[in-house]
């Protein structure tokens, strides 16, 4: 199919707004439809930790019907007490953190009033009421809902005026204060939910609680809030500094404004060091770029990439060259590989902020993204080969495309953005740091991280490292369940049975290569993201609302690990000339809009054809599982012991049944290689087991004929290897969904050295841990 | 200044500086011990081959007719067989109790072993040691097992809190991290000081031949309180050996891993290659009996005194005609070279005294500063 259209209709298009998913658009629009826009004045009182602010909301209904009520998010409210849906969701240990009533926090509003539509000016402050309409929790105050006195139709617009209080929360979940003057300011206002079209041309508010493990999801508009501060102290806020000024003698105010964006979030510290470069134009990968040109037709104004003021937000315990230096080219690895793939950054500002870290030693507030902020994740000491803190400096970044442009809704489909930035994260990951970087010392990366050290070491050995067993390992022998049966005196003093102290930071023992007594291996996003999701158990389908899975764990893997590798498979399964066009064009369509899964799959279709969408839509949408396996026997034509086969038999005397196997529920297209050998040269010869009419197994037998003129057979693979393939080479071929990849190969010859250069790998490891717990004894 | 006068109580710092360099050459002498050596490294293969003979069998089924088990590859694929076979893993969930349960039986006699003359000792009379000791190394462990769990309890539930709760802790994010840091580093202290003391009780139990171990746990808090620096010192060294010998072997089998056993199937020389490392690491295990045994040695010299009769500084049970000492004594009853040395310190001189004088406190022997 062509792609190509001509430039005029190219230009057409690119300059029409956008909000819903626009399946005929081709190119970047320009700007989103603004359905939303909030003028903001909020004054910081950091001694008593609180927020007032005003706001002017003007709101237009995009929908086909109408609305009698407005629903805001009062997120705030989440941290309230613990009888909220998030507290709920949270679990026990989460609220544990909390040592103090001046932890939590609120949001209220002093006053509501409809300024002008759908019947105002009117007072709206009595007909408020709490909702809770995902699990009808009469304790949570996240969703707040207003009666309008007359509906709001189609295309009116409302202008409302607000004054509200915040007092913050400890920012153990990404918002509020933390030690010193550190204020993090997320989700800190009032915000109006998403009136969307519903059934039979009527419209319904989308406007979820806020659950401990979802995000968000709100209408595009303009944000302009005036900040007022304590003299002196830097700001990073959403969008461009457009006014500075003196309040009074104490505080100062500075003016923020950016179009076309769905949040507003803002940092302040005096402790913050300020870093800025003054505009960084990022790089078009030239292959990339080719590519576009040749299937969309693309031309270089289309292609072209736009400069960025960069401001960076240090705390001083992370503002060292070398973590700077290291967050810069994070920064420019994800400008370059975003900017090329899914179209400019439209924004002409980015600030970076690295927060501070808690005393507890986590980070408050860091690895999230907001509207041209992002905050960062840095390790105290960064190891030289493992990408931290460049995975979440590019992963946030990333987010700017998917959540920020393309904006999807959060609550109900975290893998559109968590899955889709996983995998653009790590494929720009494995592209710029595959090479030592002298430089700058970063790069090569290898399995070190506590994670990668459970990735290949295993779960169970990682979960015994000297380190993890110090708190668990023994504890869980018996005596946790000790304070159960306590009195609850007992209980209260916090007494948990435990033997040992849980002194994280040992565990970076296992993080060290010396002492995990496995070699180091190449790291490569996309069989980290593989193991991962595969260590899980499959118990829910990617595409399902964030709250409703079955367990933290299912809803990270199937947020992030899992959409990654199944959209790395897809790119796979219909070639990289393909996959980076329609990636393009997803993007663009959803860029400014707030695509779901279904349209991702249709472009899938129009891209790469039906059966691509089937495979798409199960991996996605079941819990099907892709396994395929190949079984070998050879059988010698002479089987009877004792009887001679004779002389002429040579080199090929027998026959193979070669049985490969679907062991998954779901069917996809597989190759299956077999490689002869023949007068000191290799063969291979595919053979494509088609999905259509696929049943459990296939069976071929390679007969002593057949080997006497191929050369005898040498190895089986099910799905080969890819060399073809970017970026990293691995053992897996198409399929990295595939279950088991220990049985897609059979060789003839055994060669045992990696089972024995485990096996004593293993021996040593287990004698170093008996002589490190022999201690104990 | 002799080994003896650095040993001094009074002398401070260097005497301090001695007993880290003990702590080092206690790793040395645990090598010049070579039966123990293999028992304990016997012991601890003994214990890992349950998890790593049928780790070896399903590796060898998974992978060895698998043509992409190579390099990189393979590393991706052995992470592949963890993934699939966590089973093999969780076996070895035990391992850290198993191995301390049975050092639990085995360090009494070890104690005696590498306390003790190197040579007429056999497997035989270190279990049989061991199984007389047991109940008193049970008893000893007892109140290290309260200890930690009380230790852990009052760290949580309160010297983690208050330091964390510190108002000038929260004022500055990073003396907050720090101060978060010196905590855990805190609990961490405690942690080993409790397994430190526990060592010092049961080589008091041993070497001595004691039975009481509320008195042995009394003596050891009692030592640590005089002699906390040194204490730590001797076991300071003990634990830069063991960080020395823990990164130089690993980093010697990657190397090996890198450049030897890739191109080549090498498993044999892979494998003693790894059992060297082992064995150095069982070194360093009985370094730290060495060093406990030896502090008890020293205290027991200081307090025979230079007005104590030397030979009284025998072990109580053995004075007691109880039970006779399977470990060869001089005159002096004491076990080993070097406490042969801080004894003769004790009697007023290495160099000037004789075994078996009695020692007369107004004498000048030459080596008091």
């Amino acid at each position: 199919m062509s792609h190509r259209l001509p430039l005029t209709l190219l230009l057409l298009c690119s300059a029409a707004p956008a909000q819903g998913f626009d399946k005929g658009r081709s190119g970047l629009p320009e700007r989103s439809e603004r359905v939303c826009s909030y003028e903001m004045k909020v004054r910081l009182d950091p001694k008593a930790k609180t927020l007032v602010g005003e706001q002017k909301i003007r709101y237009r209904n995009r929908t086909p019907g109408r609305t009698g009520e407005l629903r805001f998010h009062l997120y705030l409210n989440a941290f309230r007490d613990f009888r909220s849906t998030h507290m709920r969701e949270a679990g026990p240990e989460f609220r544990k953190g909390y040592k103090g009533p001046e932890e939590f926090g609120e949001v209220r509003f002093d006053a509501l009033r409809l300024v002008g539509g759908a019947g105002g000016p009117a007072d709206l402050l009595p007909t408020l009421r709490f909702d809770a309409p995902d699990d009808g929790n009469a304790d949570d105050r996240t969703v707040a809902v207003v009666a309008l006195p007359e509906p709001l139709g189609p295309g009116q617009e409302v202008e409302l005026a607000t004054r509200f209080t915040a007092r913050l929360p400890k920012a153990y979940r990404r918002t509020g204060w933390g030690p010193g003057n550190f204020f993090m300011l997320a989700q800190w206002f009032p915000k109006l939910g998403v009136l969307e079209a519903g059934d039979a041309g009527g419209s319904t508010w989308n406007c979820h609680q806020f659950h401990a493990w979802t995000e968000f999801y709100s209408d595009f508009g303009t944000y302009e809030v005036r900040i007022e501060v304590p003299a002196g102290w830097p700001v990073g806020a959403t969008g461009s500094e457009v006014e500075r000024g003196v309040v009074d003698d104490r505080y100062e105010f500075i003016r923020f404004r950016q179009e076309d964006v769905h949040d507003f979030a803002w940092v302040t510290d005096p402790d913050y060091r300020v870093k800025t470069e003054e505009a960084y134009l990022p790089a078009l990968d030239p292959a990339v770029a080719a590519l576009l040109r040749d299937r969309l037709g693309y031309d270089e104004r289309e292609l072209a990439l736009t400069p960025v003021r960069i401001t960076y937000l240090l705390h001083p315990e992370h503002d060292r060259p070398y973590v700077f230096e290291r967050h810069r080219r994070a920064v420019h690895v994800a400008l370059d590989f975003f900017g090329s793939r899914y179209g400019r950054y439209p924004y002409p500002t980015l600030t970076v902020v690295d927060p501070c870290t808690d005393p507890e030693g986590g980070s408050l507030g860091g690895g999230m993204e907001y509207p041209t902020l992002i905050t960062c994740g840095t390790p105290r000491y960064p190891h030289p080969r493992r990408l931290a803190p460049e995975g979440v400096t590019v992963h946030e970044f990333g987010h700017q495309f998917w959540y920020g442009l393309s904006a999807n809704n959060e609550f109900e489909a975290a893998w559109l953005d968590e899955g889709f930035n996983s995998y653009s994260e790590g494929r720009a990951q494995d592209l710029a740091y595959r090479a030592y970087d002298r430089a700058l010392g970063v790069g090569d990366p290898v399995w070190v991280s506590r994670e990668g050290t459970w990735l290949i070491r295993g779960r169970a050995p990682a979960s015994l490292g000297p380190a993890a067993l110090l708190p668990k390992g023994i504890v869980g022998t018996g005596l946790a369940q000790l304070p159960g049966r306590l009195r609850r005196p007992v209980r209260d003093l916090g007494f948990d049975g435990a033997l040992l102290p849980p002194i994280d930071e040992l565990a970076i023992w296992s993080e060290l290569p010396v002492l995990s007594y496995e070699r180091t291996v190449p790291f490569a996003y996309l069989y980290a993201d593989r193991q991962q999701f595969l260590s899980a158990p499959m118990e829910d389908p990617v595409d399902r609302f964030a709250w409703t899975y079955s367990s933290r764990t299912s809803y990270r893997v199937n947020s992030y690990q899992r959409p990654a590798t199944v959209l790395a498979t897809l790119e796979r399964y219909v070639g990289r000339d393909t996959w980076v066009p329609l990636m393009r064009r997803y993007h663009e369509r959803a860029r400014f809009a707030h695509p779901t899964g279904e349209d991702f799959l249709d472009t899938l279709a129009e891209f790469a054809g039906p059966e691509a969408r089937r495979i798409g839509r199960e991996l996605l949408q079941t819990t099907k599982r892709v396994d395929y396996g190949v079984e070998v026997e050879v059988r010698p034509p002479f089987a009877v012991r004792g009887l001679d086969v004779g002389a002429d038999a040579g080199n090929v005397d027998e026959e193979v049944v070669v049985t490969v196997r679907r062991k998954g529920q779901l069917f996809v297209p597989v190759i299956v290689r077999f490689s002869y050998w023949k007068d000191g040269t290799r063969h291979d010869e595919d053979r494509l087991w088609d999905a259509r009419d696929q049943g459990p197994w296939r069976r071929w037998v390679v007969t002593e004929a057949e080997q006497r003129e191929k050369g005898r057979l040498l190895q089986v693979l099910v799905d080969p290897p890819r060399p073809d393939l970017e970026p990293f080479v691995g053992p897996a071929g198409v399929w990295l969904v595939d279950e088991n990849l220990l049985d897609n190969a059979w060789q003839r010859w055994p060669n045992q050295r990696q089972a024995k250069k485990r096996s004593a790998r293993a021996l040593l490891w287990s004698q170093c841990l008996s002589s490190f717990f022999g201690w104990m004894g | 200044m002799s080994a003896a006068d650095e040993l001094r109580p009074d002398v401070g710092f260097p005497g301090a500086l001695a007993c880290f360099g003990f702590g080092v050459a206690a790793f040395f002498r645990a090598l010049s011990r070579p039966w123990v050596l293999l028992l304990a490294w016997a012991t601890y293969t003994a214990l890992a081959l349950p998890m790593v003979v049928p780790l070896y069998g399903s590796l060898d089924a998974a992978l060895s007719h698998n043509p992409l088990a190579q390099g990189h590859w393979g590393q991706v694929l052995l992470a592949e067989h963890d993934r699939v076979f966590p089973g093999l893993g969780r076996v070895s969930a035990w391992l850290p109790l198993l191995s301390a349960l049975v050092m639990t039986l085995l360090a009494p006699g070890l104690v005696r072993c590498v306390h003790g003359a190197p040579r007429s000792r056999g497997l035989g009379a270190l279990l049989a040691e061991s199984g007389r000791l047991l109940p008193r190394s049970l008893r000893s462990l007892l109140p290290a097992l309260v200890l930690l769990i009380l230790w852990t309890w009052l760290w949580k539930a309160f010297i983690d809190p208050f330091l964390l709760g510190l108002d000038w802790t929260n004022a500055d994010a990073d003396r907050a991290f720090r101060v978060g840091l010196a905590s855990k580093l805190v609990a961490g202290i405690g942690v080993f000081k409790v397994l430190m003391l526990r060592r010092l009780a049961l080589a008091r139990l041993v070497v001595e031949d004691r039975r009481s171990a509320t008195w042995a746990w009394l003596w050891a808090l009692g030592w640590y309180a005089r002699h906390p620096l040194r204490t730590w010192a001797a076991y300071l060294g003990l634990l830069l050996v063991w960080v020395v010998v823990v990164s130089a072997g690993s980093t010697a089998l990657d190397l090996l891993e890198a450049h030897f056993f890739e191109q080549a199937t090498r498993p044999l020389l892979f494998l003693v290659a790894t059992q060297v490392v082992a064995v150095l690491l069982c070194a360093v295990t009985l370094a730290g009996f060495l060093v406990a045994g030896r502090l008890v040695s020293i205290d027991a010299a200081l307090r025979a005194g230079p007005e104590v009769p030397v030979a009284e500084v025998t072990p109580v049970a053995a004075r007691r005609g109880r039970v006779a000492s399977p470990a060869p004594r001089d005159e002096a009853g004491i076990q080993d070279d070097e406490s042969r040395e801080v004894m003769a310190w004790a009697e007023g001189g290495a160099s000037h005294a004789t075994p078996g004088e009695r020692i007369d406190a107004t004498k000048d022997y030459g080596t008091t500063p």
